[in-house]
């Protein structure tokens, strides 16, 4: 098993003869693995009260975790030995517990005292004796002059203020009384009408209050110290922090090997694994299989109506792109690979929703560092190398519509930079956005009539001629003549063929609206089907539209770069002096916030009109991701990942 | 002539406002249920982020359509058109398609958004289906859209 894991190529199914109970009882994986969970939780815990950082490089802010592979993990596994180690840990860890818990009574003890810590009265005295009543009062400022007097009218009180704590709006007296037996009510009755409480302390009977303070301090200092010292012995443990790291992924490896078996047929002497293998891989696998387990037997069996997993497979060019496909989800296995035909079209439209072309220029340039200077995983660097080619048709779109940082170009002075960059200007966004409106209708319609494209091959692929033919060529065909028609009776293009044009698509019409209902046996549900399939029109009108939102994301990128511009300029020019510096920090943070939240706005809008626009043209999704029976990982990683 | 100008942003304004309120609302819902997914399980950022920044297109759609009506009345090219009172409430009134659909439109496909989250939360590779069913809300915004367009176009004003 640990060698099929490493392989990482079977995707493996369950058997069907499979008579496995769901879990084997006699495992002990789960509860060494919340073992070691709580070892790593022990080694943070110290962590953090000492204030131990990990050293961190920033080569490594994508990858920030160890690795190690499958053999070093087994190895620690073996090396670390769990359990005393855990009996360590649990032993300073419920010390740590009574100590704190023990801290936190000594603080609420010596709190209550706190105020009446210079008394140098026993606790015997404070008891009182037989014929006199000692109490200790607390109560607010604004009674005090009520209780005196009243008190003054008792014969015996005697009392004296302790501690006076007056913060602005309020204070608390501290007082201590003492008086005759007899007239304790009378002093009971004026706690009563105020709110002036009575004050217990538990002191012993030999200390005084102020000793008693004293060593409960004394013994607060202690129980720190012996915390700090308990805390240091931890430190020996986040030294093998990353040992621990280690086993707790290799237990978590070997979890799932316990868990795929159950997939198999355990015979006594062997065991039958049933899975799907990429057939690229798969004569290095059985050669590899042989060498080392010679014993070994493959067979292979085709079922009718089977649903293999999916993987995407793609030329290194296309590669980027697949992230893109990845985030909608795998296609059918039956169904047609998206990611190249969707690439071109994804560039544009993203390049059109942040047009410009300074900001293009940074993306790749900070794309191209990224990928030279940071550690990176294969998944992420399809992500980078996507955006930088995203950088470079915004670049592209950016210097079409004349788009640098947002600086209008008209308002440079001349110079021969000047003249290049509005050469390359063919459209104003913010004073004719119409036009742009309709270059992005334009790239709509194309995108959807390719889609059609690719759907008759998909169908001719399947040998599905008719469907070829008159669903996707026809309208195909139809929707072409449509604009040529609209464009012609308008007088826009080919002026003199309105009407052939008016004739070919009324017969095109016809076509398609007495094959649209042909899988229909009734020959008048047939027509009305057709006719109603005429409302896929409306569709097409709708998907077009949503294209729209490409001029949308543009001009808001535009605008808001044309802001920034005119803010950083008034704060240059309206404070002297520090102005301008104040402006080059306007400058640098509005065009990063502008560049964030547009390149964020542009990929998912992008993204939406492949995933919602495109896609559904021809491929339904939902197809079952090919994950082999491989590396897994919590706190580890694994070194094949990286690039 | 101030009055009609007057009226003409009130209609640029509705339809900004009332459909970015949709979006607003909608995209709110559907974060707030992508937010309880990624708690449990971070990997499936992509996808709901996908499916979270589907009801913003209203906001995108009401945009667009007070910048056709500023263009219209030629406050993007800055020289302002003669626009009666009659005619500003000619646009404010083809503004209210785009106003209504959007906002409505953007508060449901909102509530389809977080829904589809939940296919997203029990089931990732399904998430398509999620998105196109949300998608479906969105047709009717935009042909609130189309029709602000074509009686914004078909008013004629100026520029």
């Amino acid at each position: 098993m640990t060698w099929l894991q490493e392989q990482e190529v079977l995707h493996v199914t369950e058997s069907k003869k499979a008579n496995n109970k769901s879990s084997n009882p006699k495992s002990t994986i789960d509860k060494e693995l919340a073992d070691v969970q709580f070892a790593l939780d022990f080694i943070n815990r110290i962590r953090n009260e000492l204030n131990i950082q990990p050293k961190k490089s920033w080569r490594n802010m994508f990858a920030g975790k160890p690795m190690a592979s499958l053999a070093r993990l087994e190895q620690t596994i073996t090396n670390l030995s769990i359990d005393t180690t855990n009996r360590k840990i649990r032993k300073i860890s419920d010390e740590l517990a009574r100590l704190k818990a023990k801290e936190q009574e000594l603080t609420d003890l010596i709190d209550h005292l706190h105020p009446w810590r210079d008394l140098h009265i026993t606790g015997a005295q404070l008891k009182g004796s037989d014929n006199i009543r000692y109490m200790l009062l607390k109560m607010s400022v604004q009674e005090d002059l009520f209780v005196k007097r009243a008190m003054t009218d008792i014969k015996t009180a005697v009392w004296q203020d302790v501690r006076r704590v007056v913060t602005k709006k309020r204070g608390k007296i501290y007082l201590e009384v003492a008086v005759h037996h007899t007239e304790t009510d009378k002093i009971e009755k004026i706690i009563t009408a105020t709110s002036a409480e009575v004050v217990n302390l538990s002191v012993p009977n030999k200390q005084t209050i102020a000793d008693y303070f004293a060593s409960l301090k004394e013994e607060d200092f202690q129980i720190k110290k012996t915390y700090k010292a308990l805390l240091e012995k931890g430190k020996k443990f986040v030294r093998m922090e990353r040992e621990v790291k280690f086993a707790y992924d290799g237990l978590l490896h070997r979890k799932e090997r316990e868990a795929i078996a159950l997939k198999g047929i355990n015979l006594p002497r062997a065991m039958i694994i049933t899975g799907w293998i990429p057939k690229h891989a798969y004569k290095e696998f059985t050669g590899l299989l042989e060498k080392e387990f010679p014993n070994a037997a493959i067979d292979i069996e085709k079922k009718p109506k089977e649903t293999p997993p999916v993987a995407l497979k793609n030329t290194k060019s296309m590669e980027p792109f697949e992230a893109v496909t990845n985030i909608y989800g795998k296609p059918k296995y039956s169904e047609l690979d998206p990611t190249p035909p969707l690439s071109i079209f994804f560039l544009i439209s993203f390049g059109l929703a942040l047009t410009d072309a300074g900001y293009g220029i940074i993306m790749m340039l900070m794309m191209w560092l990224v990928e030279k200077y940071f550690r990176l995983k294969k998944e992420m660097q399809k992500m980078i190398r996507l955006l930088f080619y995203a950088g470079a048709a915004t670049t592209v779109m950016g210097a079409l519509t004349g788009g640098w940082f947002g600086i209008t170009l008209e308002n440079l002075p001349e110079s021969t930079v000047k003249s290049v960059l509005l050469g390359f200007k063919v459209i104003d966004p913010v004073s004719n956005p119409m036009q742009l409106l309709v270059v992005a209708f334009a790239i709509g319609i194309v995108q959807l009539l390719f889609a059609w494209l690719v759907r008759a091959y998909d169908h001719a692929r399947k040998k599905e001629y008719t469907a070829m033919l008159f669903d996707d060529i026809a309208w195909f065909v139809m929707v072409i003549v449509l604009l040529l028609w609209a464009g012609s009776s308008q007088g826009i293009i080919l002026e003199e063929f309105t009407q052939p044009l008016k004739i070919g698509l009324l017969s095109i019409v016809a076509i398609v609206a007495l094959t649209g209902g042909r899988s229909h046996k009734n020959p008048l549900l047939k027509i009305g089907a057709g006719v109603l399939s005429l409302y896929g029109l409306v569709s097409f009108l709708s998907d077009t539209l949503s294209y729209s939102r490409l001029l949308a994301l543009g001009l808001a990128t535009g605008i808001i770069a044309l802001v920034v511009n005119m803010i950083a300029v008034m704060i240059g020019t309206s404070i002297p002096g520090v102005g301008w510096v104040i402006a080059v920090f306007v400058l640098l943070g509005g065009h990063i916030f502008n560049l964030g939240i547009n390149a964020l706005g542009a990929f998912i809008h992008s993204g939406r009109l492949q995933y919602v626009e495109f896609f559904p043209k021809f491929l339904e999704g939902g197809g079952l991701p090919y994950r082999p029976f491989g590396r897994v990982s919590k706190y580890v990683d694994n070194p094949k990942e990286f690039v | 002539m101030p009055y009609g100008i007057m009226l003409a942003l009130v209609g640029a304004v509705v339809a900004a406002a009332l459909a970015g309120i949709g979006s607003i609302l909608g995209v709110r819902t559907a974060a707030q249920a992508s937010a309880g997914v990624v708690a449990e399980d971070p990997d499936k950022f992509g996808k709901v982020l996908l499916l979270t920044a589907l009801p913003g297109s209203q906001g995108i759609y009401g945009f667009l359509a007070a910048i056709i009506i500023a263009n219209s009345i030629g406050l993007l090219a800055g020289e302002l058109v003669d626009v009666s009172v009659a005619q500003g409430w000619q646009i404010v009134i083809a503004s209210l398609p785009i106003a209504f659909t959007g906002l409505l439109s953007g508060l449901f496909q909102g509530r389809v958004a977080a829904a589809a989250v939940n296919i997203v939360a029990k089931n990732p590779d399904a998430s398509g289906k999620g998105v196109i069913l949300s998608a479906i809300v969105e047709t009717y915004a935009v042909l609130g859209l189309l029709v602000t367009i074509l009686l914004v176009n078909g008013l004629g004003l100026g520029a």
